[in-house]
C-alpha cells in the first residue's frame, strides 16, 4: 500500500487541468476562450435554450431592458454583453451561466425595494461571471478524487442543470463569494449607487429564510456566515458611504408593481402563505402594494387558519372592498366566507357581485354550484 | 441528460431485485374494492397495486398512466403541508391539488396551464376536475387530469396522465369511466 | 439536444452496468412480422440525429465536447447515408433539411422526437428482465407517435423517417488513471459506454416500425472515430427492415 499511495498521488496530480484561470477585463476577452471554457459556454448556451423553451422565463420586455441597463451601468466595459433574464419562480434566486447570462427569479425581484438593491444582486453576480467562477468551481469538482461506485457515479454526474447548481444551490467556496462580494460592492459604488443598500439587501433576505425556515436552495443557503458577510459589508458601507449615493426606489417600483402583485397569487397558488405574509405585514407594505393587495393577505390568513385568522382574513376582505371595490376576488373570497358560516342571504349577494364584475372569472362553474346549493338549501 | 425520478425508482427497483408485480385486468378481475372504495378497472389494462394506491397503464406507465389513491385527512398534501377536511369545497380542493403538482416539482411546473377546472359528480358526492398541461424539459407537452373527492375518512384522487400528442384523448374515456364507477 | 433523450439511454446504461444479459433485440412492428410486405415504405429519410459526446473526468464530472459530437454526428450520418453503396445494412439515401421547415413545422418534429425518445424508454423498461408481466409489449409491438408528422408525408413525398440517437462518454486519462488505482483497492469505476439508438417512423400513421439499441462499454467503441461509428451503426441497422420498396435516388435532402 505504502509505495501504491505516491503513485497515485503521482497520477492524480497529472491528470488536473492546469491552464491559468484569468479574469475578464472586458468585452473583447469574451471573444477568446480557452478550450475548456469553450465547453462550459456550449454547456451554458443550451442551458439558456433550454429555459427559453421550458416556459421558465417570465416575459416583460420593459422589466428585462431596465435590469440590464442596470447591468450596464455595472459593467460599463462589456458592452452589454452581460445579458439578465427573469426566471418566472417564486424562490428567491439569482444566477450566472459561465457565458454571461444572469438570471434572477421573480421571487427575488418582488423582494428588493429599490435599484441599489437589484444592482447588489447583479454585481454580485457579474463578478461570478467576469471572473470566472463557474470554471473555477467546475475545475475542482473535476479534479477530485471520488470513489463513488456504480450506478451512484451515473446518476451523480452533473449536467446542464449542474450549471445552475454550481452557482445557485451549492453555491461557490466561501472564498469566491467573498470575492464576488467585495469585487460586486466596489462595482456597484463605483456606479454611484447608494452602498448603504448592499447590507439591507442581505438583511431582509436573511430575516425571509429564517421566517420560513426555507430548506430550498436559494441565493445564500449555502453559507452559514451569512451573518458574517453581511457584517462584511456594513462595515465596507462605513468605510465607504456614499454622498448621494443614488437609490431608484421609484424607478424600480415603477417597473416591478405588476410582478409584485403577480408573485403573491404565485404564493398563494403554492399555498406559501407564510411568504405573502412576510411581505405584506412588514411596515410599509401597503406604501408599495396597491389596495387590492389587502385580498391576498386576507386569503394568506386563510389558508394559514390559526386563532383569530378567520377573522382577520374577514377584515382584510372588507378593506380591500372598500379600498378597491372593483377588485372581483375580495367578493368571492366574502361569498366563500359566509356560505362557510350558513348565511346564504350574504354569500348570494357576494357572489351576484362577483360574477357581476367577472362574468368570465374561470372559476365561474364552481360558484354557480354554490349558488345553486345555498338556494336548494344544501 | 435528464433523469426523472420514474427512472430512479424503476433502476432502484432493478438492483434491488425486488420487481413489483403488475397483473393484467381481465374480465373477472374488474371490480376493484378495499376498506375506502370500490371500482372498476378497464380490461385489458395492467395493474399494480402498492401501499399509496393503485396504478393502471396499457402501453407502459410512460405513455399513460392512471392512479387511485386515498390519504386520509391528516397530512393529506405533503408537499405543502396541508391537510383536507370533510367539509373542504371541492374548489378548495382543486386549489390544493394543484398547488401540491406544483410543489412536487424542482421548477413549480412554469409552463402548467389550467385548461379546465369545475365540479363534477363523483363518488355520489360533488368533488372537483381539473385538466391541465405542462411542458417537459425535453419539450413534450404532457395533459394530466385529476378528479378528487372527500368524505368523513379522508381525500380520494383519481389522475390521468399521457402524453397530449396521440396519447391523451386516446384513453380519456377510459378514465373518465373509472371515475364514474367510483363508490364510497 | 441532449435534453430531448429522456431517460432511454440511462436504462441501457442501467442494463449494461447491472450485467443484464444482452440489450433488447430489434423489435419489428406486429403488422410487418405478421405480414412483411404489408408497411411498403417508398422514401425514408433520416431525421435530425441527436448525438452527445462527453468527456468523464477523474473526478466523474461528464462535460460534452461539441467538437467531438458535431464530428460523431457527422460520422454516423455518413455511415448510414453511404453504408447501402458499401454493403452495408441502411437503405436511407436523403435526410430532412431542418432549415427548409417552418418554425411550427420544426416545433412540431421536435416534440415527436421527444415522444419517441419517451416511446423507446418506455419500451426499455416494459424490456426489464423483472418486468415479465410488460414483456408482451415485445411481442405486440406496436407503439405510435401518432399522425402529426403527416406534414412531412404531404409536404415533402416522405413515407418514413430514421430516428437516430445517442451518446458517447469517453474517459479522460485522469478517469483512466482513476479506474487503475481504483481496482487496486476492488472498486469499480465506470468508464464510459457508446450508446446508438434508431427507430422507423411511419409518416402516415406515426407507427414505429422498428426499434433497436445497440450498446457498446468502454472501448469497445468510440464515436470520435469514423470507422468505429461506421461499424456501431452497421451493427444498429442489421436487423433495419429497410426500404421494402427501394429508392436509390442518390438526392440527399429533403427539400
Amino acid at each position: 500500500m505504502r509505495h501504491i499511495l505516491p503513485a497515485l498521488a503521482i497520477a492524480l496530480l497529472t491528470a488536473c487541468e492546469t491552464t491559468p484561470i484569468t479574469p475578464m477585463q472586458g468585452y473583447e476577452d469574451m471573444q477568446t476562450l480557452a478550450p475548456e471554457e469553450s465547453r462550459l459556454w456550449y454547456s451554458a448556451a443550451e442551458l439558456d435554450q433550454q429555459l427559453q423553451k421550458s416556459g421558465s422565463l417570465y416575459k416583460d420586455e420593459d422589466l428585462r431592458a431596465y435590469l440590464e441597463a442596470v447591468m450596464h451601468k455595472l459593467y460599463p466595459e462589456y458592452d452589454g454583453a452581460i445579458t439578465v433574464r427573469i426566471v418566472d419562480s417564486p424562490s428567491l434566486n439569482a444566477f450566472a451561466l459561465p457565458n454571461g447570462s444572469i438570471y434572477i427569479n421573480t421571487g427575488m425581484l418582488s423582494r428588493l425595494e429599490n435599484e441599489a438593491q437589484v444592482a447588489t444582486v447583479l454585481a454580485h453576480e457579474g463578478v461570478h461571471f467576469t471572473n470566472k467562477h463557474s470554471w473555477k468551481q467546475r475545475r475542482n469538482v473535476k479534479n477530485t478524487t471520488a470513489f463513488s461506485t456504480g450506478f451512484g457515479m451515473v446518476i451523480g454526474i452533473p449536467g446542464l442543470g449542474d450549471l445552475i447548481s454550481l452557482s445557485s444551490i451549492y453555491g461557490y467556496s466561501k472564498d469566491l463569494e467573498r470575492e464576488a462580494d467585495a469585487d460586486g460592492f466596489r462595482r456597484l459604488q463605483a456606479a454611484g449607487y447608494d452602498v448603504s443598500q448592499a447590507p439591507v439587501t442581505f438583511e431582509f433576505l436573511l430575516a425571509e429564510v429564517e421566517a420560513l425556515d426555507i430548506d430550498e436552495p436559494y441565493f445564500f443557503s449555502t453559507h452559514p456566515a451569512l451573518e458574517d458577510r453581511i457584517n462584511n459589508f456594513r462595515e465596507l458601507a462605513r468605510q465607504q458611504a456614499s454622498v448621494n449615493g443614488y437609490k431608484g426606489a421609484e424607478a424600480y417600483r415603477s417597473h416591478v408593481d405588476k410582478l409584485q402583485l403577480e408573485l403573491l397569487a404565485d404564493y398563494l397558488e403554492l399555498s406559501q402563505q407564510q411568504s405573502v405574509l412576510l411581505i405584506l405585514e412588514r411596515q410599509g407594505a401597503f406604501d408599495r402594494y396597491p389596495p387590492s393587495a389587502w385580498y391576498y393577505l386576507g386569503e394568506a390568513y386563510r389558508l394559514r387558519n390559526e386563532a383569530g385568522d378567520t377573522e382577520r382574513s374577514v377584515k382584510a376582505y372588507q378593506t380591500a372592498i372598500e379600498q378597491s371595490p372593483g377588485f372581483a376576488p375580495s367578493y368571492r373570497a366574502l361569498g366563500l366566507y359566509y356560505m362557510k358560516n350558513n348565511d346564504s342571504l350574504q354569500a348570494e349577494n357576494y357572489f351576484s357581485k362577483y360574477l357581476e364584475l367577472q362574468p368570465d372569472a374561470q372559476d365561474r362553474d364552481y360558484i354557480e354550484y354554490y349558488r345553486t346549493s345555498l338556494k336548494s338549501g344544501e | 441528460m435528464k433523469i426523472t425520478a420514474v427512472t430512479i425508482v424503476l433502476v432502484l427497483v432493478l438492483l434491488s431485485g425486488c420487481a413489483p408485480t403488475w397483473v393484467k385486468v381481465d374480465n373477472t378481475g374488474r371490480n376493484y374494492r378495499n376498506e375506502h372504495y370500490s371500482i372498476t378497472l378497464p380490461a385489458g389494462w395492467m395493474r399494480l397495486e402498492s401501499d399509496d394506491g393503485l396504478i393502471l397503464s396499457k402501453d407502459g406507465i410512460l405513455l399513460q398512466i392512471i392512479s387511485i389513491q386515498f390519504r386520509p385527512h391528516k397530512d393529506t398534501f405533503e408537499k405543502i403541508k396541508k391537510d383536507s377536511s370533510a367539509t373542504m369545497l371541492p374548489s378548495e380542493l382543486a386549489q390544493l391539488s394543484i398547488a401540491e403538482l406544483k410543489a412536487s416539482q424542482e421548477d413549480n411546473l412554469p409552463s402548467l396551464e389550467i385548461l379546465h377546472n369545475a365540479p363534477v359528480g363523483l363518488g355520489g358526492r360533488t368533488g372537483f376536475d381539473v385538466h391541465l398541461r405542462y411542458k417537459t424539459k425535453a419539450g413534450l407537452r404532457m395533459d394530466m387530469e385529476m378528479r378528487g373527492v372527500v368524505d368523513n375518512s379522508g381525500f380520494y384522487l383519481l389522475k390521468y396522465s399521457a402524453p397530449t400528442l396521440h396519447y391523451f384523448e386516446r384513453d380519456r374515456q377510459t378514465y373518465e369511466a373509472l371515475t364514474e364507477s367510483l363508490q364510497l | 439536444m441532449s435534453h430531448q433523450r429522456g431517460c432511454s439511454l440511462l436504462l441501457c446504461i442501467t442494463l449494461v452496468l447491472a450485467g443484464c444479459a444482452s440489450t433488447p433485440s430489434a423489435r419489428l412492428h406486429y403488422t410487418i412480422k405478421q405480414d412483411p410486405g404489408s408497411r411498403p415504405l417508398q422514401q425514408v429519410v433520416l431525421l435530425p440525429i441527436d448525438l452527445d459526446v462527453y468527456e468523464l473526468s477523474a473526478g466523474g464530472v461528464r462535460e460534452e465536447v461539441p467538437e467531438w459530437s458535431s464530428s460523431a454526428e457527422s460520422s454516423v450520418r455518413n455511415a448510414l447515408l453511404v453504408s447501402k453503396g458499401t454493403g452495408g445494412n441502411c437503405c436511407v439515401t436523403r435526410e430532412v433539411d431542418t432549415s427548409s421547415l417552418t418554425p411550427d413545422e420544426r416545433e412540431a418534429l421536435d416534440e415527436h422526437l421527444a415522444l419517441f425518445n419517451t416511446i423507446a424508454t418506455n419500451e426499455m423498461w416494459a424490456s426489464l428482465p423483472y418486468n415479465t408481466a410488460w414483456h408482451f409489449k415485445a411481442e405486440h409491438f406496436d407503439y405510435t407517435l401518432g399522425d402529426g408528422l403527416g406534414f412531412l408525408k404531404d409536404k415533402y413525398g416522405l413515407d418514413g423517417g430514421l430516428v437516430i440517437t445517442g451518446e458517447d462518454v469517453v474517459s479522460s486519462s485522469g478517469r483512466k488513471t482513476t479506474a487503475v488505482v481504483g481496482a487496486v483497492f476492488g472498486i469499480a469505476i465506470p468508464l464510459g459506454h457508446s450508446i446508438l439508438m434508431g427507430g422507423l417512423v411511419d409518416f402516415s400513421t406515426g407507427d414505429l416500425l422498428w426499434l433497436n439499441y445497440e450498446v457498446s462499454g468502454a472501448g469497445e467503441a468510440d464515436l470520435r472515430d469514423p470507422a468505429s461509428c461506421l461499424e456501431l451503426a452497421n451493427n444498429l441497422m442489421k436487423d433495419y427492415p429497410g426500404l421494402l420498396s427501394a429508392d436509390s435516388s442518390s438526392d440527399r435532402t429533403g427539400k
